[in-house]
């Protein structure tokens, strides 16, 4: 299980990385922490000329808040983002997210870029992208541009990339004051890529919910926004029995394909056990608020 | 009833030093292991080594129309390319034929010729500088192959008009057994109930952590092949590979050194054991190999796979009178060498009864070929899935009469003062404290208690489930059980080789191997508590052909009563030229010559004495002081055979509290209770690991682990650890654990085997645990393994309609 | 082929590596040290974890020409017998955390790693934290026992 012939390319900045990526971007495969691509390349399903290393590239690391966004740096360690105090305040629900990515030495390697550009249906962070529709920033030679995450996402594993584009930041809108969130996972092991995920933010004023957003990872070919569930939270007070109610709204609402391992209607039972535990997890941090 | 009575004879085994028995010593095998110094054959380097792959079947079944090697060739960096025709003349194919008479052969080249038979055999093999190459040029081998349809199913291949994919078959089986003993329709028309289950335990596979490996080397000086070779039985691979390579036995030496666990993987030989040697001899040329874990998930063996049809004949008093047993075991694409494809299926059928007083029994079977992967052994073989099915049906007996699944139990297990007691399965068990087990078991967790959290728990909404398994095993079994297994090697037999140096210390050279069992230490322990001499002042050494007397090799719990037999035997015979020469340097009688701590004197005069060590030196450095007749050696060997050759049975309980999630059907476990009873205990801390690890892979086999195929396409859908579940650290619940000592009447010091009574029980306590959990939703029958998230919460939802068939005995 | 230097258990080695050379096989082949094991290749069993620049990572998922100018810690550059046995090593030596060893290495350099950030783990903390470590051998429970003879060890020494 060794990785075919490349050649290795590693530059230090950002002009030069995506110079090299825009010289043969057909042939040239980016690495970040390499937890996902070098599995594959091991195992010979991914080959290619080139191997474009960020790695050494300065500034493309690190986090901050601008404005009312998190900017997180594609090469930002999913562990970072995990323990960032910055993170913590800014976004929660991804420093959540982040303690179920695989394992500590996975997330010591693996980048939040990194698994944003993987678009595994499964994985994590993608769905927090989803739910709160990050905007996912892509530069190549020819300049920058930013796309929605439910934008960006097209295909399990695919993603709306232009072949000489490198994700380079990913935006996270910062938490309204107040607002709830939750995030819930299924999966069969512990660090093992979940079946289904489900992440929750929402407002509330008067003890009433609004400005719900909520989205399933693993029932379909990318994670998805559950727009029914979002408005049958509208104007209504967060209970478990209201979580109980949307969980099976959202179950109601997927359609997950048949594999091997996991039927369609386990899949869909499990989008529902998920869009509730993360709905009673923003119900107890609002608790926690009060 | 056989008379076994002539076999409880007394060794003549005396522990000067009782405090090395039954003591916890520190393995003497960490130094180095911690350290990360251990040597396994994949750090094994040699100068100008080459590094070899394989092209492996993409497809289930074909026939090969060509294997095109030319682009992969013509790489720089490969030296070679051989295919199924560039070794069909130079090695044999692998047959490994048991003695029954509804045996078909099947014959296996050691690189695929014509036809392939299951997804990963080996095609080709391609030999270069490094094993990046070596993959580079294996991509560029051309394969011309004509599908076939595969066989992927045991009812595809007992169908009638089954098209079997061995040459000259008849059926689609490799064998099929059939046993019987007492009235079985008379008991089963008198009894007040049967019942009737089907009970199916999954394919998986001993995935131990290092991969199989194998460096072979030819030296040119003697024309000896030495071959580093990840095996738990070097005598066997160098028989095995001598005979399919033909090449000498006497100029093969197989070197295994540190192995990464086995688990009966590494007990078979393999075509790549043999091929890599092949290639070594035709190059002239170190070459390495070593698996990969694509390669060990999908084309080594894999284990269990049994559908087994219960029926059982009891009374309203709880009373079990008679069973039935019918066993299919999907047995892959080829009989293993040397323990054949009757292996799962025999022992199955002569194991169904268990460790219960049956008074009638009739077992049936068949082994049948399939597109898959050969099947092997794998820690407690065919005893897993026979537990797993007996105890289940003993645990629905129990719900139908609505007794305790506990005293059930009780009330038909063999009972201490019965033994030995010849099983209508046709074993005959030495010794045993099943009922004992059972209660202390009961004891140690406390039941009653346990029933009563759970009975709070409910009321919370939670779903805990509590289950018991019970039985016992045949360990340690040699010449008899495998004669009439009549498989290629009769497995009877261990020898170890004791040698005493001039400063009085000891190496003990023994045929077993270990791969995390401890004997270095262990048998370490044995020798001293013998010799009365300090426990660092014994090595012991195995694993190299060429020092290490042949014999059998660890598998089936035997290394401590066999190759620890075989030590104490030797040991005993060590000693008694000690004891003649101190009585010749002290004037004494031997009778009246006493050992304690190293030390010789006559009894009641412990003034006058003389140390091992003195000895030691005179027999080796003053030959001259020698008695008449005694010659200059303290060296003793001994060919231990395990007489009667039928094993010693081990029992053991375990006890299991499960939570099932009611919402995803996940199972964690909470609590984990065993006793065991394995004989007197040499090392209890390495009998401990054994239970700890033994339950860990009792686990995996009952909630995660699938060696899942495509039935349509043949293709092996778990091929990574992405998608064959490995239990973790969180998976494994802390053990709780108790011994009892009852020894075996036959074995040297009365040991049993230890090494697999954990895997054995923890699939049926795990199944009998959920299904009590379950019992909370409704009827429900736990009747297929793994219990994945998925199956029971098909489970949780099939009883809360209310549809499942439940396990209704038929009225009377 | 590339000059890569790198500085293993203390040691500034300087190599030549091909581009694709993953870092274990570095480790194991080029730099001899074979205590670093491979266990699956591909990320899921830790087997091949050892401390770069002090973090846990898994050498099967890294290019070794990606370690160029790191500090590098394997299993031998931790500690060794007799006389310099790191406490996790004492932990897995004392409670029996190894039977055949292969995992050990990476359990070891996978608890050090949790040590070195939580000195007095709870039983909970140690099984999450090793949950990426396969170990078919022991069923975990020595192992978890190990660690915290370690952490006990630790704190002994603070105080
Ligand atoms: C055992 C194991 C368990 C895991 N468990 C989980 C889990 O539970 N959940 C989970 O989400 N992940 C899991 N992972 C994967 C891990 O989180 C990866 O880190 C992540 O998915 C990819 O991030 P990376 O930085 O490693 O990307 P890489 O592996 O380097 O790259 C992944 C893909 O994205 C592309 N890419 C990377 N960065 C960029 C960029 N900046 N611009 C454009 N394209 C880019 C690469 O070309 C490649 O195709 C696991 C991995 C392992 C080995
Ligand atoms: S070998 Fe690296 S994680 Fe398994
Ligand atoms: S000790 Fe053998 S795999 Fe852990």
């Amino acid at each position: 299980m060794k990785p075919a012939q490349f050649q290795l390319l590693q530059p230090t900045t950002r002009a030069e990385a995506l110079a090299v990526l825009a010289e043969q971007p057909d042939e040239t495969v980016i690495l970040a922490g390499g937890q996902s691509l070098v599995p594959l390349m091991n195992m010979r399903f991914v080959t290619a000329e080139r191997i474009l290393d960020l790695n050494r590239v300065s500034g493309l690391g690190g986090v901050e808040v601008r404005g009312d966004r998190l900017v997180v740096g594609a090469m930002t360690r999913h562990r970072e983002a995990e323990l960032s105090p910055v993170v913590l305040d800014a976004c929660p629900l991804l420093a959540h997210a982040e303690r179920h990515v695989g394992y500590v030495s996975i997330r010591n390697r693996g980048t939040v870029g990194g698994t944003i550009a993987h678009a595994d249906t499964v994985a994590q962070v993608p769905c927090v992208a989803v739910a709160l529709d990050a905007r996912i920033v892509l530069e190549s030679v020819r300049g920058r541009r930013e796309l929605a995450a439910g934008d960006f996402f097209v295909g399990n594993l695919m993603n709306a990339r232009e072949p000489d584009e490198a994700v380079t930041e990913v935006h996270f809108p910062v938490r309204p004051v107040g607002s709830l969130f939750g995030f819930a996972e299924f999966a069969r092991k512990v660090g093992d890529f979940p079946l289904v995920t489900a992440a929750v933010r929402l407002e509330q004023g008067a003890g009433l919910s609004r400005s719900a957003r909520i989205a399933v990872g693993g029932a379909g070919p990318t994670p998805v926004r559950l727009a029914e569930c979002e408005s049958a939270l509208e104007g209504r007070e967060l209970t478990g029995a209201l979580a109980e109610e949307v969980g099976r709204l959202a179950a109601e609402s997927v359609s997950p394909a048949d594999s091997p391992f996991v039927s369609t209607d386990y899949r869909r039972n499990l989008v529902r056990v998920v869009v509730r535990r993360a709905l009673e997890q923003a119900l107890d941090c609002g608790e926690e608020l009060r | 009833m056989r008379d076994l009575s002539a076999y409880s004879v007394d060794h003549g085994i005396e522990i000067a030093s009782p405090n090395m028995l039954g003591a916890s010593v520190k393995r003497v095998e960490d130094p180095r292991l911690i350290g990360g110094h251990g040597r396994y054959v994949t750090d094994v380097e040699r100068p100008g080594m080459l590094h070899a792959t394989f092209v492996r079947s993409p497809e289930a079944h074909a026939l090969i129309r060509a294997v095109d090697t030319t682009a992969a060739r013509e790489l720089p960096g490969v030296v070679a390319v051989f295919t199924g025709e560039d070794l069909r003349e130079a090695t044999s194919a692998i047959r490994a034929d048991a003695g029954y008479p509804t045996w078909q052969t099947s014959a296996r080249p050691i690189l695929a010729v014509d036809r392939v038979r299951f997804v990963g055999e080996p095609m080709a093999m391609v030999v270069a500088v490094d094993r990046y190459v070596a993959e580079d040029a294996a991509s560029l081998v051309m394969l011309d192959l004509e599908s076939l349809p595969p066989i992927m199913t045991v009812d595809q291949g007992l169908a009638p008009d089954v098209e079997p994919f061995h040459d000259g078959w008849e059926t689609g089986c490799y064998v099929t057994r059939s046993k019987e003993s007492g009235d079985v329709d008379g008991l089963f028309a008198q009894a007040d109930h049967t019942l009737k289950l089907r009970m199916t335990t999954q394919r998986y596979a001993a995935v131990p952590m290092e991969g199989r490996a194998v460096v072979a080397e030819l030296d040119p000086h003697d024309e000896v092949l030495t071959i580093w070779d990840s095996t738990q039985v070097p005598h066997l691979a160098r028989t095995g590979i001598s005979q399919h390579l033909g090449h000498p036995e006497h100029r093969v030496r197989i070197i295994a050194p540190d192995v990464g666990g086995g688990f009966g993987l590494k007990c078979m030989v393999f075509p790549e054991e043999i091929a890599i040697p092949f290639a070594a001899r035709a190059l002239r040329r170190p070459v390495k190999w070593v698996e990969d874990r694509v390669e060990n998930l999908t084309a080594s063996a894999h284990a269990r796979d049994a559908r087994d049809d219960l029926e059982i004949a009891f009374n309203d008093d709880g009373e079990l009178l008679a069973l039935k047993a019918h066993v299919v075991i999907d047995s892959g694409a080829y009989s293993v060498w040397p323990y054949t494809a009757s292996m799962e299926l025999g022992t199955a059928v002569n194991q169904m009864p268990g460790p219960y007083r049956f008074r009638a029994y009739r077992g049936e079977g068949a082994a049948v070929a399939t597109n898959k992967t050969p099947h092997g052994p794998f820690r407690g073989v065919s005893r897993v899935a026979a537990t797993f099915a007996l105890e289940r049906v003993v645990d629905e007996v129990a719900r139908f009469l609505d007794m305790d699944p506990i005293e059930l139990r009780k009330r038909n297990l063999i009972r201490s003062d019965e033994f030995p007691w010849e099983s209508p399965g046709g074993y005959v068990f030495d010794s045993g404290s099943y009922i004992e087990s059972l209660e202390k078991l009961a004891e140690m967790s406390d039941v009653a208690e346990l029933r009563r959290r759970q009975r709070d728990l409910r009321e919370q909404g939670r779903y805990i489930g509590i289950g018991v398994s019970c039985f016992n095993e045949q360990t340690a079994h040699s010449f008899a059980e495998y004669a009439e297994r009549g498989t290629p090697v009769v497995v009877g037999y261990d020898k170890a080789h004791v040698r005493m140096d001039a400063d009085g210390k000891v190496t003990v050279f023994v045929d077993t191997h270990a791969q995390g069992q401890g004997h270095e230490t262990s048998y370490a322990q044995l020798v001293a508590a013998q010799l009365s001499i300090p426990f660092e002042d014994v090595r012991v050494s195995f694993g190299d052909t060429e020092t290490a007397p042949a014999g059998m090799g660890t598998f089936a719990s035997r290394s401590m009563a066999m190759g620890g037999g075989s030590i104490q035997l030797a040991t005993r015979d060590l000693k008694a030229k000690l004891v003649r020469l101190a009585a010749h340097m002290l004037e004494a009688s031997p009778e009246d010559v006493e050992l304690r701590e190293g030390m010789f004197f006559p009894a009641g005069a412990p003034a006058r004495s003389v140390s091992v060590r003195e000895i030691a030196r005179m027999v080796h450095l003053q030959s001259n002081k020698l008695p008449p007749g005694e010659d200059p050696l303290l060296e003793t060997s001994y060919s231990y055979r395990g007489d009667p050759g039928t094993g010693t049975f081990p029992n053991c309980a375990q006890l299991v509290v499960v939570d099932v999630d009611p919402d995803t059907g996940k199972v964690t476990l909470l609590d984990y209770f065993v006793v065991e009873d394995c004989g007197p205990v040499i090392n209890p801390m390495l009998v401990e690991g054994q239970i700890h690890g033994g339950v860990a892979q009792g686990i995996g086999g009952a909630l995660f682990e699938h060696s899942l195929y495509d039935e349509e396409s043949g293709q092996p859908l778990a091929t990574t650890f992405l998608d064959y579940l490995m239990p973790g650290a969180t998976d494994v619940p802390d053990i709780r654990l108790e011994h009892l000592y009852t020894p075996s009447p036959w074995t040297p010091g009365g040991v049993k085997g230890a090494a697999e009574a954990g895997t054995t029980g923890s699939p049926a306590a795990i199944a009998n645990a959920v299904a009590d959990a379950l019992r909370g939703f409704g009827d429900v029958l736990v009747d297929e393994l793994p219990l994945t998230p998925e199956r029971v919460y098909a489970h949780i939802l099939a009883a809360r309609a209310a549809q499942a068939t439940p396990a209704t005995p038929d009225p009377r | 082929m590339r000059e890569i230097e790198i500085t293993v258990n203390g040691e500034r080695r300087r190599e030549a590596v091909e581009d694709r050379r993953l870092l274990l096989d570095f480790i194991r082949e080029d730099l001899c040290l074979t205590g670093t094991h491979a266990g699956c290749e591909h990320g899921a069993c830790g087997a091949c974890t050892v401390l770069l620049d002090g973090q846990a990572v898994r050498s099967c998922l890294m290019f070794a020409a990606q370690a160029d100018g790191s500090e590098l810690t394997t299993i031998e550059g931790v500690g060794s017998y007799p006389d310099r046995l790191h406490p996790v090593q004492e932990g897995f030596w004392e409670e029996h955390g190894l039977q055949c060893g292969y995992c050990t290495p990476g359990m070891i350099m996978a608890s050090i790693d949790l040590l070195a950030e939580n000195p007095s783990p709870s039983d909970e903390e140690i099984r999450e934290r090793l949950a990426g470590n396969i170990c078919r051998c022991t069923g975990y429970v020595n192992i978890v026992r190990a660690v915290h003879h370690a952490a006990a060890a630790g704190r002994e020494d603070q105080s």
